[in-house]
């Protein structure tokens, strides 16, 4: 989430596939840890800087219930790191996966 | 295995970032990258706006001499406080890149043919219709004529770096939410860009023709009809002006023009001034005012959009204390009022957009004649840079009389907004806000050059004026109604009214003055001018502001304003009723009009009713035109003239319909277009006008739709469904001035803001805030946050 404010926002991805790559964790954790991470930084964050004007108006864009775009965000930010976490998991050495 | 897996995995993850990075067209829609947009660090989320943002910022920049305080105020209205007005000028460049920098961007895009570099090649044919129009050809010119000027430059100057300072601030979470959406990073501000939307201006207020459809309508109808059908003058309008008026009759006036060009060209798409544009103003003397000072009221009519066309601002020096609204791009004060004056403009309507048909040499057409010469065009190549596709280019000739528009149809255009300006035109609203007499701010405003507008003006001195100011070209008698000859000189204007002779007047015995579009002059004005004049709104503030022993009040103002009374129905409807046959007097839409009082109310149904029964009318009247118009375009014929018509003659030519075996009369027509509407239903106008006011990129989620307004294209409330009264002002002048004005928005360009679209409410119950001056920092009502600007060194 720091390093989000500093870097590009996609930064979640090397970190998550980094994560993984060295953490030595099965495929299921590899995908949910940074998941739920990234989902539950960007949720959070959303709700610290808007103070509900942006949902309106992008639940509009978007076409959905306004209380939902924070979700939205927050899937899409998650599901972009649980699946290189996942590639992460799946590209490190075998035993290291096992273990 | 496994790692051929997670390959393919991290292909997935890849493909998914690049479409969360970059835009994704699916069919018609463009997506764009959400991954941006919904970021919480640098997307939408950062342009949330909440009290906790209003705190207090100090900056410096080396453009500033001396300290600078502007302090927003409960409407975020910004009141600048400088030592010196360069400064003032980089702080309104600031303030309003601060709030409406999207807004200035798409602005000048849209005039310099640019909008398909972020919005696609969907745009394309409207970015080459601009640039063949020629308004970055205009654009370049108005920087060259503004560079002879360089004891002025400073101010543009100034305003120009108050842009570029807040723009240089900007981190991407920073941009508009606009930007984001697009995906495009703001570009800096220049000069040219000013130009850019004062073109953009012309455009809309002097981008009136129909040159084509004309010829196509003389060469259909011969010269009598033609002449019937489409009269030059209404004979029933009261002018801005009237005589005895200075100067001698043109040699012109009485030469009408030799070579009528009476073609049969199809009519080209292009952008023109859209229907609906004019406005209102008016000012009455101390004699006339029930507080014994003048009173003045001015209320543009243009496109409402959101943000606002219109930026509200207040600027003190210590030479001066001025608040109204500006054009954006443009330093100084448009519409506004400061301690001793008030002032405003309407557009004056004429006609200064001509078309030249031009005799190519060959085929290549890279010659033409001119004067009995081969002359070589000027070949200007067009390059559009287009987002998802690359580069093209385009050539565009250009001419003596400027660009060929469409090659298919050799017509150059002669338009006033193409000129090099012989005044710093910039000038014209910074000089004329500081005025506090008459003689000074017709000096002041004589600056201005194009797009001619009636400039209204009342002081405290008790002196109220009115001139039709900015270059207007001399013509011949009917010269510019049609498409114009294009291969002699002789075929153009000649030259411009000099500027004092100028139809205008000043304190005038009736103590008002007005204007709302209609005919600048009466007949006896020595020059020939055509255009697109209004003919019943300048009736109606005509008919109310002579009334004699009459004291005006700021309320009869507002009523005035927001009157939707309309002299076209009473006049047009009293002629109908009276031709109806006794059973459709009796049917219950004739009953409902018989009892209507003429105001397109918005919780009427009558205006709809007579709407759609007068509409039928004319298609039945004039089914000649009609008709014809299936093959090639002729004007519609205008509603004055079906009513001066039908009231003075029984028994005419134009009665009779082509279709028809029988010879109808004007009563057959009234009651077989009668016939026509029984059976329709009808709404409330509210409904059936279904207002919007529509954000500039036409995204339904930052509009504002389904307004329930009244008001018609020709009553004083002039509101249609998306055009209307873009401002509404009236000042009381006085030992302390005091304005009443409204916009339907609010001062910021964030959607997500409060202050977006906060006085949409207001301005549609016909209400209006109080405004006075704050002439001192500490006299700012209900201030909310202030920036303070410092020298950096």
């Amino acid at each position: 989430m720091i390093l989000s404010i500093i870097l590009p926002w996609w930064i979640i991805v090397i970190i998550a596939l980094g994560f993984t790559y060295f953490g030595k964790m099965n495929p299921f954790l590899s995908f949910i840890i940074p998941f739920a991470a990234v989902f539950i930084a960007w949720v959070a964050s959303i709700y610290i800087v808007d103070n509900g004007s942006v949902q309106n108006i992008l639940g509009k864009l978007l076409n959905a219930d306004s209380n939902f775009t924070p979700y939205i965000a927050g899937l899409i930010g998650g599901l972009v790191a649980g699946i290189f976490g996942l590639a992460g998991s799946y590209l490190a050495p075998l035993e290291e996966a096992l273990k | 295995m496994r790692k051929i897996l997670g390959l393919v995995i991290l292909m997935v993850g890849l493909a998914l970032l690049y479409y969360l990075l970059n835009p994704i067209s699916v069919g018609k829609a463009n997506i764009p990258p959400l991954g941006k947009l919904l970021n919480p660090y640098t997307g939408a989320w950062q342009n949330a706006e909440d009290s906790a943002d209003y705190s207090d910022i100090n900056l410096d920049s080396r453009f500033i001499q001396n300290e600078v305080k502007i302090i927003f105020d409960d409407r975020m209205v910004p009141h600048i406080f400088a030592e010196n007005l360069e400064d003032a000028m980089f702080a309104q460049g600031y303030v309003e890149a601060y709030h409406r920098l999207f807004q200035m961007d798409l602005s000048t895009r849209a005039a310099d043919g640019r909008l398909s570099e972020i919005l696609g090649v969907k745009l394309l044919t409207y970015d080459k219709k601009q640039r063949r129009l020629g308004l970055n050809y205009g654009a370049d010119n108005a920087v060259k004529g503004w560079n002879e000027f360089p004891e002025k430059l400073g101010v543009i100057n100034q305003y120009t770096a108050g842009v570029n300072h807040f723009i240089k601030s900007l981190s991407p979470s920073d941009y508009p939410i606009e930007y984001k959406l697009l995906d495009y990073k703001p570009e800096p501000w220049s000069n040219r860009h000013s130009a850019l939307l004062l073109k953009a201006m012309s455009q809309t207020l002097v981008g009136y023709e129909e040159d084509i459809e004309m010829s196509n309508a003389y060469r259909f109808l011969g010269e009598e009809d033609f002449n019937f059908v489409y009269p030059d003058r209404n004979p029933k309008d009261t002018p801005v002006t009237r005589g005895p008026y200075n100067g001698t009759l043109s040699y012109y006036r009485d030469n009408p023009i030799k070579d009528v060009v009476g073609v049969n060209i199809p009519s080209i798409s292009r952008p023109r001034s859209p229907d609906g544009v004019g406005s209102n103003n008016w000012a009455v003397n101390g004699r006339k005012s029930e507080t014994g000072f003048p009173m003045l009221a001015n209320d543009p009519h243009l496109a409402l959009s959101l943000p606002s066309v219109w930026y509200e601002i207040a600027i003190t020096t210590p030479d001066f204390s001025a608040q109204g609204v500006t054009l954006l791009g443009m330093p100084g004060i448009m519409i506004g009022f400061n301690e001793n004056i008030a002032w405003g403009e309407t557009n004056v309507g004429h006609d200064m957009m001509d078309y030249h048909l031009i005799k190519w040499t060959n085929d290549s057409r890279t010659n033409y004649y001119l004067d009995d010469k081969k002359v070589p065009v000027d070949l200007k190549i067009e390059s559009y840079n287009i987002k998802g596709v690359g580069e093209i280019t385009d050539t565009v000739r250009y001419t003596h009389w400027g660009p060929v528009v469409e090659d298919e149809n050799s017509l150059a255009l002669r338009w006033i907004a193409h000129d090099v300006p012989t005044s710093p035109e910039f000038m014209a609203f910074v000089d004329g806000m500081q005025c506090d007499n008459y003689d000074d701010y017709l000096a002041a405003t004589g600056q201005f050059y194009a797009p001619a507008q009636n400039f209204i003006y009342a002081d405290n001195s008790d002196e109220i004026g009115l001139r039709i100011n900015g270059q207007i070209p001399i013509k011949r008698d009917r010269q510019g109604v049609m498409i114009s000859a294009g291969s002699s000189k002789n075929d153009g204007w000649k030259g411009f009214i000099p500027r004092e002779l100028n139809p205008q007047e000043r304190n005038p015995e009736k103590g008002f003055v007005s204007s709302c579009n209609q005919y600048s002059a009466e007949e006896s004005f020595p020059y020939y001018y055509n255009g697109n004049f209004e003919p019943y709104r300048g009736r109606m503030a005509n008919r109310i502001l002579p009334a004699k022993d009459t004291t005006f009040t700021i309320e009869d103002f507002k009523a005035l304003q927001n009157s939707t009374y309309s002299i076209l129905a009473e006049e047009a409807l009293t002629v109908l009723i009276a031709n109806l046959d006794s059973n459709n007097l009796n049917h219950s839409l004739a009953k409902k009009l018989l009892k209507w009082d003429y105001r397109y109310k918005a919780n009427y149904q009558s205006p709809v009713i007579f709407d759609a029964w007068f509409d039928a009318f004319q298609k039945l009247l004039w089914d000649e035109i009609y008709t014809q118009k299936a093959k090639v375009d002729l004007p519609n014929p205008d509603a004055w003239v079906t009513i001066n018509l039908i009231e003075s003659e029984r028994n005419n030519k134009f009665y009779d319909v082509d279709s028809t075996t029988q010879v109808e009369t004007l009563r057959d027509l009234v009651n077989v277009s009668f016939n026509s509407i029984k059976t329709k239903k009808f709404q409330k106008l509210g409904d059936d006008k279904d207002a919007e006011i529509l954000h500039l990129t036409r995204l339904s989620a930052f509009s504002e739709t389904n307004l329930f307004l009244g008001g018609t294209k020709h009553s004083l409330n002039a509101m249609q469904k998306s055009f209307g009264p873009s401002w509404r002002m009236i000042v009381a002048l006085g030992d302390q001035p005091v304005a009443y004005a409204v916009y339907p928005g609010g001062q910021s360009g964030n959607p997500a803001s409060h202050y977006y679209k906060n006085r949409i409410k207001t301005w549609a119950a016909g209400e209006y805030d109080k405004i006075t001056i704050a002439s001192k920092p500490n006299s700012v009502s209900n201030p909310i946050f202030s920036i303070n600007l410092t020298n950096e060194e």
